[in-house]
């Protein structure tokens, strides 16, 4: 099939040869790794992008907006502050008529919060977070009517309150108090806003605030 | 010697071979497999089919722990009593109390009344004084105690807290002698709707009682017993 | 190297009992095969029996025929004039053959495989331009995926909506009643307490708003039990509570009852704030739903 270049000859060669069957067309080297490369990487971004899919255990969680302690921290439906924390062994709730006193044999742990609304009253509630992921509710042991839980946030001023946790004393190095908007249980609410606060205590300070925690806290409820 | 010529292995071009022209293979491996499969199968069949075989409720006495997935629960004592200033009941009268000690396993705070659906049926003398059913308020006060003067519901995730399930009692009934607590467990799964890992109450299907007979219910789902326990019943004086 | 080694001695002979699958046997010799060059391939390959139906003469079919005669000079020169005389290949050629050799060669080519004299040369497409084939791609995969996420979004939207019932607020001129569900409403007054209680801060003040209620319906009856959401609004949008500290004993459908409101706002806004009643406290936090205003 030796052609010379420029020379057209007037008849094929006589010679029954099998057609040519068409080659395909011959890609470039360098061309299959680039196609090959950038396949893997589509398939992979594709992958990863997945990670990004929320699985049902997370979709409805809240919308949490993190602080440290005496730091505003604004969220769509409220702001809040957390003032300080305490420590108690008992607490003492004064009420118009007479009082009521709980101890624990663990410790009380006592936030003061203030917060404000944007646009709507609301009212909030908190949970305490330790370290290794436990979750707390306020304590039972003090009267909701004592805590900030039992009054309306309202916008234009800022209100402020308490919220007590009963923990154990090894619980509270690590642990982060989040208060949020109460939930409607009936309804499963998703997107539920909270405010995440770090109470900053390490061991040694967790411990040296217990050990001086107060035999008596007193409020008003 | 140039013996390793003849055996080498079948080049590809062996399996082209037309059939007939080689030696014939015997299946063996297939009518082998064909037994085994049979064997294993009328074995299954003859020890009962591939259910779950049933397995009998662990029974335990006073001072048992019982691990009930959720919680772990160590059954501590049956006393009657006469109610004080602890907030368990109406001062003076008597109530049939169940004390445990329940450490909540999960990773968040839970309601004491946890512990209605953790022990579904509670008999005293073989009588059933606690059925699963039961609406909440007809059933037995549950209350967790911890300072001795009043009590609370809440069990803290990580703590052990004093578990009193209290039956009341009339005035002038006879205090049993003593009281079998059905416990049954929960396990961490997955919800199939919203795909949300929970705990859940591990139920079994029982024969329909004559109530569901009347709605049309065929079978009934109801908690599975894993332990019994058996308690004593001390009574208190006065 | 051939099976038939001479230098064999036999010493090793396959059993002379029945073979087995794994008994290894003497191969018999295969039949001779040409291997070089290349089988031509069947003039009728195996399965293309067109029996009851006649074969159309389509361009695939071309490379099964085999030698073809060639064809009239003159017919040649046509084919092939276009590759000699034009710029642009023979139609054939450009749709996807690949001749590095150059105008020559594919010339050659199109010689060495003639087409038939009467047929037309088979139609074949421009190919479409690389830059327009990745751009067409990239729209399919942008605009598919715009349109699913699209598709979801809606849906959420949708349900968004089902939800949440957007805020229905009609404003009633002052001193008129207005309907809302099952009662009618007539603010009476609003005015800063006379005696604000003690703790209240300087930039607060407590409003006492008086409010007739009349039940229309039974269901309207129950409002002396669980009142509705009295809000107050400013004009930006916050809401403060608003609420009874005395309800009516008894609501009787047509009976004008009073509930006696309190209310703390910022004392700025006393004079501006205005009363909103929402069938419920719920709704009314939410502002979902129908709700009356009420102008001062």
């Amino acid at each position: 099939m030796a052609a010379s270049p420029g020379f057209v000859p007037q008849a094929p060669p006589h010679r029954p040869a099998p057609p040519p069957v068409a080659p395909p067309p011959r890609v470039p080297v360098w061309r299959k790794i680039v196609a090959a490369t950038l396949g893997v990487i589509l398939i992979s971004a594709a992958v990863y992008v997945q990670t990004f899919v929320l699985d049902g255990s997370r979709l409805d969680d809240p919308l949490t907006v993190s602080g440290g302690i005496q730091e505003a921290v604004s969220t769509d439906v409220f702001s809040a502050r957390l003032d300080r924390v305490e420590f108690a062994k008992s607490v003492r709730v004064k009420k118009q008529f007479g009082t009521d006193e709980d101890t624990t044999d663990k410790v009380f742990l006592v936030v003061k919060v203030g917060a404000t609304a944007p646009r709507r009253p609301i009212q909030l509630t908190s949970h305490l977070v330790t370290a290794d992921g436990l979750r707390f509710d306020v304590t039972d042991h003090v009267t909701d009517t004592a805590t900030l839980g039992s009054k309306w946030v309202q916008p234009g001023w800022w209100g402020s309150g308490l919220f007590f946790f009963e923990v154990p004393p090894d619980k509270v190095p690590g642990a982060r108090v989040v208060v949020s908007q109460k939930a409607s249980t009936i309804f499963g609410d998703q997107y539920l806003a909270e405010a995440s606060f770090d109470l900053g205590l390490d061991g040694a300070k967790a411990g040296q605030m217990i050990q001086a925690a107060k035999d008596v806290y007193e409020v008003s409820g | 010697m140039r013996k390793g010529k003849k055996h080498r292995l079948p080049s590809c071009g062996m399996t082209s071979t037309p059939p007939g022209g080689g030696p014939r293979r015997r299946p063996v491996l297939i009518p082998v497999l064909a037994v085994l499969a049979a064997v294993s199968v009328g074995v299954s069949a003859a020890f009962g089919g591939l259910e779950e075989a049933p397995d009998e409720p662990e029974q335990l006495t006073k001072g048992a722990e019982f691990d009930q997935g959720q919680v772990l629960t160590r059954f501590e004592d049956a006393v009657v009593g006469r109610a004080g200033n602890d907030g368990l009941g109406v001062p003076g009268r008597r109530y049939l109390q169940i004390i445990m000690k329940v450490t909540n396993q999960s990773d968040r705070t839970v309601s004491a009344y946890l512990m209605d659906r953790a022990l579904p049926t509670v008999w005293a003398d073989q009588k059933k004084i606690k059925a699963k059913d039961a609406p909440i308020t007809s059933g037995p006060r549950i209350v967790v105690s911890s300072s001795g003067r009043s009590t609370y519901s809440q069990l803290h995730p990580g703590v052990t807290s004093t578990v009193i399930m209290a039956f009341e009692m009339r005035p002038g009934q006879q205090p049993p002698k003593s009281v079998q607590i059905d416990a049954g467990t929960f396990e961490w799964t997955k919800t199939f709707v919203s795909q949300t890992y929970e705990w859940y109450q591990v139920t079994e299907t029982a024969p329909p009682t004559e109530e569901d007979r009347k709605k049309g219910r065929t079978s009934q789902s109801r908690p599975k017993v894993a332990a019994q326990v058996r308690l004593p019943v001390t009574v208190e004086s006065a | 190297m051939s099976d038939q080694n001479p230098g064999d001695t036999g010493v090793w002979a396959p059993p002379a009992a029945e073979p087995s699958w794994f008994t290894p046997t003497k191969r018999p010799p295969r039949p001779d095969a040409r291997v070089w060059p290349l089988p031509s391939p069947d003039p009728e390959p195996r399965g293309s029996s067109t029996v009851p139906i006649p074969v159309i003469d389509g361009g695939n079919r071309a490379r099964h025929r085999g030698w073809v005669s060639p064809p009239a000079p003159g017919v040649e020169t046509q084919a092939t004039g276009g590759a000699l005389f034009g710029m642009a290949p023979p139609a054939g050629l450009a749709a996807g053959e690949h001749h590095p050799a150059g105008p020559a060669a594919g010339e050659h080519h199109s010689a060495g495989e003639p087409r038939p004299a009467t047929a037309p040369p088979a139609r074949r497409r421009r190919p479409m331009p690389t830059a327009a084939k990745v751009g067409l791609q990239l729209f399919g995969a942008v605009g598919l995926t715009a349109a699913l996420l699209g598709v979801q979004g809606y849906d959420q939207l949708h349900r968004y909506e089902m939800d949440h019932i957007p805020a229905q607020v009609r404003h009633v001129p002052q001193g008129e009643p207005a309907k809302l569900e099952h009662a009618t409403w007539r603010v009476l007054s609003i005015a800063p307490m006379a005696k604000q209680p003690a703790g209240m801060q300087a930039d607060r003040v407590m409003l006492q708003i008086d409010i007739d209620g009349t039940a229309l319906t039974a269901e309207g009856r129950y409002y002396d039990t669980s009142p509705p959401g009295f809000f107050m609004a400013d004009d930006t949008g916050r809401t403060w509570l608003a609420q009874a500290y005395k309800s009516p004993e008894d609501m009787r459908p047509g009976v004008p009852a009073r509930f006696n409101l309190l209310s703390v706002v910022p004392k700025a806004l006393q004079d501006q704030v205005e009363l909103m009643v929402w069938p419920s406290q719920r709704v009314g936090l939410e502002e979902s739903g129908p709700a009356l205003r009420f102008d001062r």
